[in-house]
Order: C-alpha cells, then sequence, then structure tokens
C-alpha cells in the first residue's frame, strides 16, 4: 500500500496515472495484497512442495553421506565381564550419543571413538526400557568437528532409498544404502513398529543410525532378519517421538537385567 | 533503485520434515538468495538463487511478530518455499518485485534527446575578400551581369573555402580516429596478453589443487585405517587385559577354595566336626565361586 502511495505522489499526468494502475495490479499479485489466506492443501499443492524440498534439501551422494557419517557417527567398545563387543552410535541435537540398549547393557567401561581414531570421554550410559535404545553422556571436546543429525519427522515411504552408517565388524567407518520394504512388527518389540530394509548390515552396525538420501536419520539399526536379511530399524519417533520409552541406568557388568 | 538488500537471518521451513532451519537471506543483482544459516544446517540447505523475476508471489501466512514475518514465495515454477523473515526485508524484498515488474510492463520510454550529430558542423560561412565592388565606381550599362557574375564568384570562393575547411576537419580527425584506434589495439594486446596469463596461473593452482585434493584423499583413506588398527589393536588389548583379570580372579578363588578345605580337614582332624562342618559349607561356597571365576577364564581363551 505505501509503495502504491508513493506512487501516486510521484505524478498527476495520465501516461503516470496508468502506469499506477498497472504497477499496483501487479504488486497486489507479487505482495500478496489481495489475499492472507492460507493455501489450501491440496494433491497439487502437496506436490508442489515435495518438489521444493529437491531445492531446499540437496539429496546427498555416498561421498557425501560418507562425509556426514565421519562428522557424526563413533564407534562404541563395551568392555563387559568376560566379553568385549562393539557397536556405533551417533550424536543427536540433544549432544547425547544414540545407540542400542543391547550395545551398552553388562558394561563395565566403554570406550568410544571418532572415525579418525579420537578417544572420547564417556560419563554415563543410560537404556531404555522396552526398547533396544541407549543414550551415552560424555565429553565430546576432543572432537571438536562433532556435529549432530538432525532427525525426519515423516514415515518412511516403502521404495525409498535408505542409507545405514556405521563401523560393520568393528572396521572401519562405512556406508550401505539399500531399500525401505516398510514398516512391520517385531513381537519382541511390539506394540510398536520397527521398519525393514534390505540395507546390508553385519554385527557392528548396532545403534547407528538409518538415514534418507537428504541425511535425515530415520531410525536406530538393531538388528538383521535372519531368513530374509533384512535389516530391522527402530524408527525414529521411539526415541525422540511424543511417546518415548523411559530411560533407566545402564546395567553393569554382571547384572543384564 | 536500491538493487541490493542487506544479508539478514531468517528461517526456512524443511517441506519433508517441517523443521524451521535457520538461513541467511539476501537479494542483489535482481536475485534472491538462500544459504545456510548455522553450521548445523550445513549440508542440509544448500545455497539457492531465484531470479527475482520468477517470483510469482508473496504471501503472508501468519501476521507478523516481533518484527517477523511469516510469508509463502512462490515462484512461476510452481514451486514455493515458507519462510520466517524480518519485516524490513519482506516489504524492501516486496518494492523490489514491483519495481522489477515496473520495469517489465513500463513502455519504451521515448528519449530525452535527439542522437548525438556524428557528422562534422560546417563552420560558419567566411565572408570572402575582394569580391565588393569599389563604392566609387560609376554604375555602367552592364553591371546587373556583373553583379550576377561576382555573387557566383563569391559563392564558389565560399564553397571552396567550405570544402577546404571541412577537409582539414576530416583530416584532423581521421588522425585522431586513426590515433585512438591504435592505442585501442595496444590496450587490447594488452588484455589480452593478461587474460592469457591469468588463465595459465588459473590452469596451473587448479592442477595444484586437484594434486593436493588426492593427496588429501589419500590421507584421509589412510587415517581412517590407522584409526581402524588402533581399535583393533585397542579390542585385543582390552580383550587379553579382561582375560588376565578374569585368570586372575579364578587364582584368587581357587586359593580361597583351597584355604577353606584345607581349614575343614584340620577341623575333622582334631576331631572338631561341628566346627569342620561348617567350614565344610563355606569351603563349598568358595569353590563354587572358584569353578565359575575359572569357567570364565576358560571361556575367553
Amino acid at each position: 500500500m505505501g509503495l502504491i502511495a508513493t506512487m501516486r505522489r510521484r505524478g498527476r499526468n495520465r501516461s503516470t496515472a496508468v502506469l499506477i494502475a498497472i504497477i499496483a495490479g501487479v504488486t497486489a499479485v507479487a505482495c500478496g495484497v489481495g489475499s492472507t489466506e492460507p493455501v489450501v492443501a491440496s494433491d497439487d499443492s502437496e506436490m508442489r512442495v515435495s518438489t521444493t524440498a529437491d531445492v531446499v534439501a540437496t539429496r546427498l551422494s555416498a561421498d557425501d553421506l560418507l562425509d556426514r557419517a565421519r562428522r557424526s557417527v563413533v564407534r562404541v567398545r563395551n568392555n563387559g565381564c568376560g566379553q568385549l563387543s562393539v557397536g556405533s552410535a551417533w550424536l543427536a541435537q540433544d549432544r547425547r550419543l544414540v545407540s542400542n540398549r543391547h550395545v551398552v547393557e553388562g558394561l563395565r567401561t566403554l570406550d568410544v571413538t571418532t572415525w579418525d581414531g579420537y578417544d572420547l570421554s564417556v560419563e554415563d550410559a543410560q537404556v531404555a526400557v522396552g526398547a533396544d535404545i541407549s543414550r551415552i553422556d560424555g565429553d565430546w571436546s576432543a572432537a571438536d568437528q562433532l556435529i549432530p543429525l538432525n532427525i525426519r519427522r515423516s514415515r518412511v515411504e516403502p521404495g525409498e532409498r535408505i542409507a545405514i552408517l556405521g563401523y560393520p565388524e568393528g572396521n572401519e567407518l562405512s556406508v550401505s544404502t539399500g531399500i525401505a520394504v516398510g514398516y512391520a512388527f517385531d513381537p519382541e518389540l511390539a506394540p510398536r513398529e520397527i521398519l525393514k530394509l534390505t540395507t546390508v548390515v553385519k554385527p557392528g552396525n548396532s545403534g547407528g543410525p538409518a538415514v534418507d538420501m537428504n541425511g535425515l536419520v530415520v531410525g536406530v539399526v538393531y538388528a538383521k532378519e535372519l531368513d530374509t536379511s533384512e535389516s530391522l530399524v527402530i524408527p525414529i519417533d521411539d526415541v525422540f517421538g511424543e511417546d518415548p520409552a523411559p530411560i533407566e541406568p545402564a546395567p553393569p557388568c554382571g547384572d543384564t537385567g | 533503485m536500491q538493487n541490493t538488500i542487506a544479508a539478514v537471518g531468517g528461517h526456512l521451513q524443511s517441506p519433508r520434515s517441517g523443521e524451521w532451519l535457520p538461513v541467511i537471506y539476501e537479494v542483489s543483482g535482481g536475485y534472491l538468495g538462500v544459504r545456510p544459516g548455522a553450521q548445523d544446517v550445513v549440508g542440509v540447505v544448500p545455497e539457492v538463487i531465484w531470479a527475482l523475476a520468477d517470483v510469482s508471489g508473496v504471501t503472508e501466512l501468519a501476521p507478523a511478530a516481533d518484527g517477523r514475518s511469516t510469508v509463502e514465495i512462490r515462484f512461476a515454477s510452481g514451486n514455493l518455499i515458507r519462510a520466517s523473515l524480518p519485516v524490513d526485508f519482506r516489504d524492501q524484498l516486496c518494492a523490489q518485485l514491483a519495481a522489477a515488474a515496473a520495469t517489465t510492463q513500463t513502455p519504451a520510454a521515448s528519449p530525452a534527446f535527439a542522437p548525438p550529430a556524428t557528422a562534422p558542423v560546417a563552420p560558419a560561412a567566411v565572408p570572402v575578400a575582394g569580391t565588393l565592388a569599389p563604392a566609387d565606381e560609376p554604375s555602367v550599362a552592364g553591371e546587373p551581369r556583373g553583379q550576377g557574375l561576382r555573387l557566383a564568384v563569391f559563392g564558389l570562393a565560399a564553397l571552396s573555402l567550405v570544402l577546404l575547411a571541412a577537409t582539414g576537419f576530416l583530416w584532423q580527425r581521421s588522425s585522431q580516429q586513426q590515433d585512438r584506434a591504435v592505442a585501442a589495439e595496444e590496450a587490447l594486446q594488452e588484455r589480452t596478453s593478461e587474460v592469457a596469463s591469468l588463465t595459465r596461473k588459473v590452469e596451473q593452482t587448479e592442477a595444484q589443487l586437484a594434486e593436493a585434493q588426492t593427496e588429501v584423499g589419500d590421507l584421509t583413506t589412510r587415517i581412517s585405517e590407522l584409526s581402524n588398527e588402533k581399535a583393533q589393536v585397542q579390542d585385543e588389548r582390552n580383550a587379553a587385559q579382561e582375560a588376565n583379570r578374569l585368570g586372575l580372579d579364578a587364582a584368587s578363588k581357587m586359593e580361597e577354595c583351597r584355604n577353606r578345605l584345607a581349614s575343614t580337614l584340620s577341623y575333622v582332624l582334631d576331631d572338631l566336626y561341628i566346627a569342620a562342618g561348617d567350614a565344610l559349607d563355606e569351603a563349598v561356597i568358595a569353590c563354587d565361586e572358584a569353578d565359575e571365576a575359572v569357567a570364565a577364564f576358560v571361556a575367553t581363551q
């Protein structure tokens, strides 16, 4: 409106009046003068919003995913009673690591290292009740390049490409990609849903993040189905959703709950 | 008209997650640009620019609050983004869009001035000397014809002078143009040489960069390998330490078991059967613990 008023003060001749009328019409369209109602969601508008995702969030290449993994995914060694096990973990926005319950339970000590060999100091480990999730607190200052991963709120669609980041068999950090099969129920974790992927996982991948091609976390790897070799993932909503599982201190060596 | 709007911080809604991500907005040279506004969204939010000419609409989604406005910016391609912007930036952006629309809508203005003349201006006619008849000469019968002749001669002389002046002027201009052309040629050659030199430098730098990137890539691979070696060795060391600890624990418990058994035997030999019974109970417990410790140690072997 201010623009139109300013233009009107510029001149009084006929050509200027015509010019003002044209500009006013364009301004009304350009700056929402005609309507302030929100866009009604429709299939077309949803499609346009989905297309915008390609503009706003870039799909990552394999190298990009590996780079993302280096900055956010760590190796966890559980020095337990008479046994040693290795898994993966990743840094969440609350600056705590996320992993599986079975990666940290029965611990005497936990060792956390980055892909390039920095040892991080662990202060505390907690596990979820009724879910294979653990949270690890510590001092990450030794690895100042460690940055948290962002999580995805929407459900994964079957056929969508999903990557798993972690340390298979306790070896070098790697990225493995596959396809989302869909949601299902694991009797041991019911009534909570789990997500199944064709992505190949091995012991050591437990606790690692499953991410979409935009690098957003969709879940936490916890197992592999022996019959189909499909990887099983706990949806991220079970960790950060509206109804996450309650947590308690990780059971130490000699007390695996 | 202002072409640049200083960069401001704002937010951009991710259509996949609905999350509002911190970004930097900027307008410059007829383009709207967005880039990550925080380290943790680098890689999530790319640097994107849109031509203002492609913006088809800006709609306010929520009333402005705390100096910020939530808007939806639509593009001619059908895409849209939802942005949270300072109100000042939004207003300046709308002004830019309106100005851009005015530029395309305004009919071509008639020139304010006529094109500058390129032809040389003819110098003012110079009076030709010697064509005036003496004032005291008597007039004669043939005077009208003589006057015409004088006018013709006068005209021819004037024309000659004009042509002479024009020739001189054109000669001078031609000479100046020649000098300018030579100077321009020299400047062009200099620039061409400079461009060639800079192009070579760019190519050299690109080659060095590629080499450095290869070295970095090799180093990165080596770092990963060494870190993995370190992790594997630490695994083995920790496992050995745990086995050692279990071995020592088993040995200690076996020692305790032996001592308890010896104590029990001692009571039996001394005919202290009640004491022997108590000692035996403790010996059984100690020896059970020793068995478990030995089993745990053996499991690590």
